[in-house]
């Protein structure tokens, strides 16, 4: 399990980390979202012990990670600026990588090579975007950590490899327990593939809940009332936002869809109808606020 | 074996829970046969194992599928009437009549797409 | 694969075998072309040995070329190499992506310390031992190894290594920034040296008779490629026919005090390594605490720079009366050129060209150092300008013409011409041209009179006076004593050669009493 609590971390005048909490169950697969600027990359170079927090704590299976080679062993990244020496090629990188990992396998290093169809000897600065992206996952995944963390991982990938990518993890996963961190911005994508999420705003992480957590517990909701009679709903109904087209009112309240529904029941609607949030809204409501919303703006 | 559709709002779980169901219901999954692993899915389809783990357990809640340890999990036979199921899909046949209706179809016509069906089954 | 220490349970490896191999194998071109070049010594000496057919060479012969090689080679070349080798292992910390890698591997901070200057040292030995290894292959060929030479010249190899590169090591770790790590270096290197130089220079503009040197005496220490190059000599011991009996390296203990020094700047790199932070990246300095210093330390560089090159170019020619600089326009313009690098410090560290908003107390501070600056060295504190020295202590005067020339006193004390005076006592390692009292004693102070370089303004009488006590001094004239050193002149009084051994002039002993 990772944790991190109360996370501190200023640079220079900076606030990127204003108590930072997370907890990464084992085993699963965690989506960390936020809005740019957010301080999802900070946060994972502290997961990975880069950094050291200024108050806080940052803990892999119980014990900080900084300076901890021991657990610092039992997790890999994939940070958004991934480095590699200036002329190595990949096999070169997987030298180096197996010198560091003991858990590198030599035999997935090999089975990936059909996976990735890179070219091995080439320097990786010849390759494209992509393919270095591609070469990233290749080492990283060879090493085979119990903790894998990414960083915006499959920006710059083709469709094709993306799955192939998410393919493999997810076998991992339930192969061996693998737990993947993952910070994104494509909700659509986490939301076929994690469990866990965790939002982030202004180096807070606001919610955190499992994803069936999220989904069930919050609905949108389509009303027709009766002309005239469009109630007005008491504050305890924990509605998010309203809107309406013509007739037909959209409410996104928090709760499970039976018991929303039983209560709208109640204003007597002409209409009603109860459908699931995408992970996308979810994450436009839940941090919808005046500091961060779609603002309708008509130019 | 099954396709998700992405661009469909309901969750993913869901998807899968329903595409299972209509197999099992059409009989493109025959009584007792093996279903895919929670693995070979969640590769297959790129999608997180726990999530598959989820559907196939409320499937069996539902009735739908037995799981036997170590074994995997199969398709069950006729499954018992399941309550919340019951109530679930009885609420979307009022909604479905009440536009047939809208559409000027008539109680005779709702009838014997009954009938129809109920000679599929036989 | 690590190295483990011990064989417990928990183990913490301080050696990372593949990190090493990976920086050597990253930087060959740099070793490897040292190496290259290197060899090419040896090489040229044995075909000049084969191309004069020489089969044998004394054995003493070769340890003391060896150890003058040692003496006067290897503390300079490793002292320009060491950077290059600290540039290049250190280098990841100066680049966020690459530090973040590091800092992210399976490893702690000490065993990337430990490996990083294991490599270092290996890239900087690796070269001489080819070198040295050919030489001594030759030497053996040639019935001339001499065991104690090769060890000793080993051991000013190893010490001067670990000197150097402790000391770009720790510059490394007090920077973010690739390009700024050389300049520390740089100035760890003869920044003693340098503010000698400038505070000198500052001195020669208000006091009358001090004169830059080479000599920094007690302090000479501070910079160790001259230090050594001054404490550390092959002595050889020749009979008269030139045939060598006997050689030693002398001094090779301050080599070994050095490299203690070394270790201890290594122990204080790894201590601020592990109490780095890994975002420090790019930045000019990597230590909040050594902001100050930086901006401070800048702003004193330029204020002694380009504050006095200022006051050169608009006050002394245009303004100044006499031949001494004036406190306050001094302190103004030590204050702008102090403010000056003060300001491309902040723009350093802070990145970014707005550095003007709030800096009113820093321009507070360098005015207060400026002003104290100038003050302090003014005021003649150490009474450089009032000293006279005794009689017994002079070894000989020289006269200086406007130019700064000197001109030997039998030339009849052209007294015309009184340069600065200056004496040093005879036997006394410090500093030759420091006693200019004598137009002091005049009243001469600043701007009337007596100048320390432009003769005409010089009045007849004193001239006159000048070349009196000269002939005196030079001459032993009777009735001369102490006081007549008192008189006007001006002249150099000079110290035998001794260490510096700069000047050759004629000369005169004063006789009797003085």
């Amino acid at each position: 399990m990772i944790e991190a609590r109360s996370v501190v971390k200023t640079f220079g005048g900076f606030t990127a980390l204003d108590g930072a909490s997370i907890t990464v169950p084992d085993g699963g697969v965690y989506g960390l979202v936020g809005p740019n600027g957010a301080g999802k990359s900070t946060l994972i170079r502290h997961l990975t012990g880069i950094c050291r927090p200024d108050s806080g704590e940052v803990l892999v299976e119980g014990e900080p990670v900084y300076e901890n080679p021991e657990k610092k062993v039992l997790v890999a990244a994939i940070p958004d600026d991934w480095y590699y020496f200036p002329s190595a090629s990949v096999a070169d990188m997987a030298r180096f990588y197996q010198g560091f990992y003991p858990s590198f396998d030599r035999g997935r290093y090999e089975k990936f090579r059909a996976v990735f169809t890179l070219p091995e000897n080439t320097p990786i600065r010849r390759m494209s975007k992509g393919m270095q992206k591609q070469a990233a996952f290749w080492l990283t995944m060879s090493c085979r950590p119990k903790y894998l963390i990414l960083d915006e991982p499959v920006d710059g990938l083709d469709p094709v490899m993306r799955r192939q990518v998410w393919s493999l993890m997810m076998s991992d996963v339930s192969e061996y327990g693998t737990t993947v961190l993952v910070s994104s911005h494509n909700l659509r994508e986490l939301e076929d593939v994690c469990d866990h999420v965790g939002m982030m705003n202004r180096g807070k992480v606001l919610v955190e809940r499992s994803l069936a957590d999220l989904q069930e517990n919050i609905v949108k909701l389509q009303a027709v009332w009766r002309a005239g009679e469009t109630p007005v709903l008491p504050r305890e109904l924990e509605v998010l936002h309203t809107s309406h087209v013509g007739r037909v009112y959209t409410y996104i309240v928090r709760g499970t869809a039976a018991a929303v529904t039983e209560r709208m029941e109640q204003y007597q609607p002409l209409m009603l109808e109860a459908l699931p949030l995408s992970l996308e809204e979810i994450f436009i409501y839940e941090l919808g606020g005046e500091h961060y919303a779609v603002k309708e703006i008509l130019l | 074996m099954l396709t998700l559709n992405y661009r469909d709002s309901r969750p993913i779980y869901g998807q899968i829970k329903d595409g299972l169901r209509r197999m099992i219901v059409t009989g493109a999954l025959e009584p007792d046969e093996k279903l895919p692993s929670v693995r070979a899915m969640a590769v297959e389809l790129s999608i997180n194992p726990n999530t598959i783990q989820r559907a196939y357990a409320e499937l069996e809640a539902e009735g739908f599928i037995y799981t036997l340890p170590g074994r995997g999990s199969f398709a069950a036979r006729q499954p018992e009437g399941d309550p919340a199921r019951r109530q679930e899909l009885t609420s979307r046949l009022r909604e479905l009549i009440a536009e047939l209706k809208y559409l000027h179809m008539t109680d005779g016509e709702i009838l014997s797409l009954l009938r129809e069906e109920g000679a599929h089954n036989d | 694969m690590s190295w483990e220490v011990s064989t417990m349970p928990s183990k913490r490896s301080f050696f990372n075998r593949t990190l090493f191999l990976k920086n050597l194998g990253r930087f060959w071109p740099l070793w490897g072309g040292v190496s290259l070049a290197g060899a090419m010594l040896p090489l040229y000496l044995l075909l000049a040995m084969l191309q004069r057919q020489i089969h044998w060479v004394e054995p003493l012969e070769f340890a003391e070329r060896l150890s003058a090689a040692a003496a006067y080679l290897v503390p300079a070349f490793t002292c320009g190499y060491a950077i290059l080798c600290a540039m290049a292992v250190w280098g990841y910390l100066c680049n966020s992506r690459s530090a973040g890698m590091m800092h992210a591997l399976p490893v702690d901070r000490t065993c990337l310390f430990v490996t990083g200057v294991l490599s270092g040292l290996a890239m900087i030995l690796i070269p001489y031992a080819v070198t040295g290894g050919l030489l001594c292959l030759i030497a053996l060929f040639c019935g001339a190894f001499h065991l104690t030479a090769v060890v000793t010249t080993v051991l000013t190899v190893a010490f001067a290594a670990v000197l150097f590169f402790g000391m770009a090591t720790l510059c490394a770790m007090l920077t973010g920034h690739a390009l700024v790590l050389p300049v520390f270096y740089l100035l760890a290197n003869f920044l003693a040296h340098l503010m000698e130089m400038l505070v000198t220079g500052l001195a020669e503009d208000f006091l009358l008779g001090v004169w830059m040197t080479q000599d920094m005496g007690m302090l000479g220490f501070l910079s160790p490629v001259m230090q050594i190059y001054r404490s550390v000599r092959p002595v050889a011991e020749r009979l008269p026919d030139g045939t060598l009996t006997g050689w030693r390296l002398q001094g090779l203990w301050v080599l070994g005090l050095y490299a203690l020094a070394g270790l201890a700047l290594l122990a204080l790199a790894w201590y601020l390594y592990r109490r780095r932070h890994s975002e420090s990246a790019g930045d000019v300095v990597a230590f909040r605490w050594l902001r100050p210093v930086f901006r401070y330390g800048l702003a004193l560089l330029s204020g002694l720079t380009a504050g006095r090159l200022l006051y050169e170019l608009f006050w002394r020619s245009l303004f100044q009366q006499g031949a001494y600089a004036e406190r306050r326009p001094m302190m103004v313009c030590v204050f702008l050129g102090g403010m000056l690098g003060y300001y491309i410090a902040s723009m350093l560290l802070e990145k970014s060209l707005r550095v003007f908003r709030g800096s009113w107390r820093g321009a507070a501070l360098v005015a207060a150092g400026a002003a104290a600056l100038c003050l302090l060295v003014s005021i003649d504190l150490f009474g450089v300008e009032r000293r006279v020295p005794e009689p017994e202590e002079i070894e000989s005067v020289t006269l200086l013409d406007r130019g700064g020339a000197e001109r030997p006193l039998h030339d009849g004390g052209r007294a015309g011409d009184c340069g600065a005076a200056g004496a040093a006592p005879s036997g006394h390692r410090g500093r030759p041209g420091l006693y200019p009292h004598l137009p002091a004693q005049l009243g001469q102070r600043r701007g009337a009179g007596l100048q320390p370089h432009p003769a005409p303004d010089l009045p007849p009488e004193k001239r006159e006076n000048c070349g009196a006590v000269l002939r005196s001094v030079a001459g032993g004239r009777p009735g001369g004593n102490a006081g007549d050193l008192r008189q006007p002149a001006g002249g150099v009084l000079q110290r035998p050669g001794g260490d510096s051994g700069e000047r050759e002039h004629p000369r005169r002993r004063p006789a009797g009493g003085h």
